[in-house]
């Protein structure tokens, strides 16, 4: 596996539209957020 | 692509200071806090914002110089959502922006206590896996809170490890499919 070109670090965002597209393109589920919220509790 | 370009003009920070918001009063809620003893401040919130936006364009200005070198600007096919996230969580998690009255929690409430000292880094985690990356939260978001919150990294580190994550994670669904035009020139799978 080639990590430059299977990771793409350079790819799609080029104007402030395409950052509102991202953002506005709302999540349709509700993930689990408790393990991480676990976690945090954990260290000081 | 013109170098230089503004890509969090003042309407989109606008849009991502109430995401981010929406992300630490679901956390806030999630955790029992009550929304009176938390705090967020709109004027370190807009800083953090002005800061991300600066730090945008002297990326986009620096990727497109060095694509010019090698093969002309046209050749610059835009910044990562992974740089975009890591640039945002990094800011977002730097600034004195969220606080909690932590006197007017019950002593005993060590979970309440012990998650309100971690709350804005959570908030910018969760904010650019549900807002920008679209991945769900897996095994390397408590690695990454524990370096955000109590040692080093910078926001071009956290853009590297927003790639990889973008890349190989597993999405969540969306509104629109990111398999799609035009979501998918932003989110590429590994093949």
């Amino acid at each position: 596996m080639s990590a430059s070109s299977e990771v793409h670090v350079n790819s799609g965002v080029c104007t402030a539209e395409d950052v509102s597209a991202i953002i506005n393109n709302k999540i349709t589920e509700k993930p689990d957020w408790e393990p991480l919220y676990q976690y945090a509790v954990e260290f000081d | 692509m013109i170098p230089g370009q503004d890509l969090l003009p003042p309407e989109v920070q606008d849009d991502l200071a109430v995401l981010f918001c929406d992300a630490v009063s679901c956390i806030a809620e999630e955790n029992g806090l009550p929304d009176e003893v938390v705090d967020v401040s709109s004027n370190e919130l807009a800083l953090a914002l002005s800061e991300a936006r600066k730090d945008l364009v002297i990326m986009l200005t620096r990727r497109v110089a060095l694509t010019s070198k090698s093969g002309g600007p046209e050749k610059f096919n835009g910044l990562s959502i992974g740089k975009l996230a890591g640039i945002l969580v990094f800011r977002l998690s730097r600034y004195r922006i969220v606080h909690v009255n932590t006197s007017a929690i019950k002593p005993t409430n060590a979970r309440a206590l012990k998650l309100s000292s971690k709350i804005q880094e959570l908030a910018a985690l969760r904010f650019a896996s549900e807002t920008i990356l679209k991945v769900r939260p897996l095994v390397w978001h408590p690695e990454l809170l524990y370096v955000l919150s109590r040692r080093h990294i910078n926001q071009e580190m956290l853009g590297v490890t927003f790639d990889v994550i973008a890349t190989y994670c597993p999405n969540l669904t969306t509104t629109s499919p990111l398999d799609k035009p035009p979501f998918d020139k932003f989110y590429k799978r590994a093949s």
